[in-house]
This record gives C-alpha cells, structure tokens and sequence, in this order.
C-alpha cells in the first residue's frame, strides 16, 4: 500500500509498505477514505515527540471503510463505515471502565503515561497511523463508531480527535453559565473548544493568537472576540484589563509545546531542549486566569519537563485540568449536535489532498500558509 | 453596553447557547465515573493477548507485553540497541527519555547513510551494465 512515512525533521515522503494485517482476534483493517492532519502531528513532523521512528506513519484522526475483520469482533462487518478515536483502548480495564479510555493501561507497552494512541510515535505504542491507503485498528468493538447512512464521512471526521478534545477542553473549564473564557490557540481545537464554550453556556468568549487569518476564521466560524498577542504590549495585562482588571474565569492552553510568544521558551525547550517545548501558554493561562480560577491544558507537551509557574497557580488558588480527551464517551453526544445543527464541524476544512500530497500538505499546515486552517487527505482519490 | 453583555446577546437566539448548560448533557462530567462498561460491544473481562512474531520494545516495569500491541517498526542497528537500551531506564529518569531523542537522530543519519550505500553501489553497477551494453550493441569492424 501507499503510506506517508517519516523521513527526518520536517521530512516526510510517501512511499510503499507493507499492508496492515489482522495480527488480534478483535483487530480490523480499515481501507482510510479520509485522514487529517492535527497540528499534534506536526510536533512528530518537527521532530520534537521522543521514539519517532524512521519509517513510521502519522495520522490519528481518518474515517474508513472495514476490509477485514478479525475473528472475535462482534460489533462490525466488511463494508461498515466508521470514524474511529485517535485513543486505543481495551475498554476493560481499571482506566476505561471509569471512563478514563485516553489513559488505557492495556494498550501501550512503552509508556505509563500515555495510553495508546494511532501514528503518534513509540511513545504511544508504535501503532501506524491513517496517513495511509489501510490501517489496523486494534479493539474493533471498543473505538470504532458506524457512521450513518445519511451523513457522509467529513460530516463526522473530526469526532476522531479535535471536536471532542475542544470539547473536553471547555468542559473541564467547569463553565456553569456566564462565565469570562480566554482560549489560547486559534486553530482546530482552539475553534472547537469556542463553540463548545458557547455550547456549555460561556458569557464572554475570547480567542488568542498571533496568526490574523486564523482570528479572522474563529470570528465568523465561532462569534468571538479575539486578540493578536503581538499586537499588543503585554498580553497578560491587556487581557486582565479585559476582565475588569482581575482576569477571566477560565483559560484554555490549546496551543502546546510549539507556541510563539517567548523567546525564551523557544530557546530553551525547541533548541537545547533543556524543557520538552516551549510552555509560554500554559504560563500566560497561570498569570491571565482570576484567583480561583480553572486553567484548562489541551495543548500537546512532552515529556520529561517543563518550566510552568507552579508557585503562582498555588497562590492564586487555581485549578489546573488536563488530559488526553477519552475521545469514545464524546462520540455520541457531539454526533447529536452535529446532526442537529449546531456544529458544523466540517467547515473547517480549507485544504484537501491526494495522499501523495501529504508532504506539501504539512509544508502548508506547519508553514499556516494559504490561510490554512485544517488540511484532509483522501487517499483512494 | 459592555461586550460581554453583547456577546450574550448576539448568542442568546442561537440553538447553540447554553444547549449543555445542564451538567447531565455533559458526557465528560465527572471525568473519572464509577466502573462501567466503556461502551456495550465490550465482551470480555481481560482481553485476550496478541502474541509477539518480533522484538518489540516496552517499559522495563511491565513483566510481559501489553494485550495489545504494536509490532511496526522494530529497532535495528544502532538506534535499535540504544532504543533498548533505553527501555531499560525506568520512564521517570530523564535519561531514559534523552537517549530515546538520541536514538531517533542516530536512526535518521542510518538511514541517510543506507541511502548514500544504495546509490554508491547502484550507480557503479548500472554505469558499468551501461558501458557493456553499449559495447554489444556497437557493430564491430
């Protein structure tokens, strides 16, 4: 089959490899129709997620049609469409059972702190991911939800990973109703987690970024209000300032470990790599957020460390909420919303390619060039 | 009035609104629930365990592999070994992670290096298979 594979840092071709086969009883093999690419895979890309293989392929978020079915999966057959999680979960375990599927211990053999996870590197179980004509896909009875007849697959593509994690990004800014909410990041998730903070009942909703097309893009696609970071003197005071001088209630981190806004944090974590990434946002969300208030972190960091104000969260008495989105348990609910209306998750796509694109694909994600906002590839096209 | 208030406003019409304002439409709340079934296709208690056709590396604290598991891309070469090498510091060491980011810049330079060998010995033996070629095909005097 056709697969892109990783080459190097800000390297990758497409090229041949071996099919995926059936190698677990509850294993399928999906034939990918389509499959984007998240701005997580371009920390991958830029060679920042420890144990990327040479050779491996990306790609976490792909809807596809079942070609082979293993021998105990009960809940599909050849011919099904699904979208599938970007999570790997056994659906058994301590962790899944409580609801926690992004934290499965069943499923990475490499890492206790992450649980598995599709094309994300050896750090999330090695598992190739959809940037290809076929993929495995593990725990067929546990992740993978049909599609309905009557939605087509880029209707529900991004159930896969960005709609819920925005999602779950706003939820756990524990919104009651009413409330100031700063989202640092302008693109998918940080578009998916404003209208989902509208959803949740948000009073004032405000996006922070430094690229105008994509501010530009959240005004009209999520009714914000937003704030080019490099427009302004100082970012954490122009935003408490907006919050009547005491902050917002709730910020949101849906940046991770590649933002811009710090010398020093760029210097420190993306070229000696004395931290894993630079950890500015997270910073800024400590310092912008009220007394009292939730910080929100859904932005991508590697381990082993970073340099965050632990000191002043404890003193302002914040609360700090984070994980992988559990992708499985939003699929229903936001499919819901997205069948009536009031998400239109799709619209965000402004690029589609052939697979043998990818690799300008990414060159024009990671570059936020031709107002890129999400980028699809269609591999069978 | 304030933009907060004309926020609320231009919002307030829209189905979108507070639609899961209710802390029962929120699927995530609380995130760690009491136990149930992930989802109902669940059938099995422990599930069963794929076995290993290769080497595949994982965490020195796990006795065995997970159920489930990955065997794409195995270590080889130099990299593999420091890979393994590496699985062998527990993940709270932050060597073990800083030899993993050396594995992976020792695997991209082995497989530049494969590729400068695969081109030194192809274009000597296609240049040589042209030459001979060339000679057969000339008419001799």
């Amino acid at each position: 089959m056709r697969a892109l594979t990783y080459q190097a840092p800000y390297k990758v071709k497409v090229g041949r490899k071996k099919d995926p086969e059936i190698e677990h009883p509850n294993d399928v093999v999906l034939r990918v129709t389509r499959a984007a690419i998240c701005g997580s895979d371009l920390h991958l890309l830029h060679g920042l997620v420890p144990d990327t293989r040479v050779g491996s392929t990306f790609g976490h978020e792909f809807t596809g049609v079942v070609e082979e079915v293993g021998p105990s999966v009960r809940s599909l057959v050849k011919g099904d469409r699904v979208v599938v999680p970007f999570n790997i979960s056994c659906g058994s375990c301590f962790y899944c059972v409580r609801g926690l599927s992004a934290n499965c211990e069943n499923t990475n053999p490499n890492s206790d702190v992450a649980g598995g996870a599709f094309g994300y590197s050896h750090l999330t179980g090695g598992y190739e991911g959809g940037q290809a004509e076929y993929v495995r896909v593990p725990f067929a009875d546990v992740g993978p939800m049909k599609i309905p007849d009557d939605m087509d697959d880029e209707d529900v593509l991004f159930l896969s990973d960005i709609l819920p994690t925005g999602y779950q990004a706003a939820e756990m800014g524990e919104i009651k109703g009413g409330e100031g909410v700063v989202i640092f990041g302008a693109g998918p998730v940080g578009l998916f987690t404003a209208k989902s903070a509208w959803l949740l009942g948000a009073g004032r909703v405000v996006v922070v970024d430094h690229v105008d097309y994509r501010l530009e893009f959240a005004r009209r696609y999520a009714g914000v209000e937003t704030v080019n970071f490099k427009r302004v003197d100082d970012i954490v005071l122009y935003l408490k300032d907006m919050f009547g001088g005491r902050g917002p209630d709730v910020c949101v981190d849906a940046v991770g470990m590649e933002a811009e806004g710090s010398r020093a944090h760029r210097a420190l974590g993306l070229h000696a790599k004395v931290e894993a990434g630079a950890a500015n946002v997270i910073a800024w969300c400590i310092e912008v957020v009220r007394k009292g208030g939730n910080v929100s972190v859904i932005g991508v960091y590697g381990p082993p460390w970073n340099i965050v104000p632990i000191g002043t969260a404890m003193n302002k008495g914040l609360t700090l909420r984070m994980n992988q989105c559990n992708v499985r348990r939003y699929m229903p609910h936001l499919l819901k919303h997205i069948r009536e209306g009031r998400i239109d998750a799709k619209k965000i796509i402004t690029h589609r390619f052939p697979l043998s694109e990818a690799p300008k694909a990414y060159e024009l994600f990671s570059d936020k060039k031709d107002g890129c906002v999400k980028c699809v590839l269609v591999p069978h096209a | 009035m304030t933009d907060r208030q004309r926020q609320r406003l231009e919002h307030a019409g829209e189905p979108v609104y507070g639609a899961d304002l209710s802390r029962s439409e929120r699927p995530g709340v609380p995130m760690e629930t009491e136990p149930r079934s992930l989802t109902p296709t669940v059938h099995w208690t422990d599930p069963e365990r794929q076995r290993p056709d290769r080497r595949v590396t994982k965490r020195r604290e796990l006795q065995q592999l997970t159920p489930v598991f990955s065997s794409a891309n195995p270590p080889r070469g130099l990299s593999g070994a420091l890979r393994r090498a590496a699985y062998r510091i527990p993940e709270t060491h932050p060597r073990h992670f800083l030899t993993l980011m050396l594995a992976d810049r020792v695997d991209v330079l082995e497989h530049r290096f494969a590729r400068l060998l695969k081109i030194a010995t192809l274009v000597p033996l296609g240049t040589a298979a042209a030459v001979v070629l060339v000679a057969k095909l000339l008419p001799r005097r």
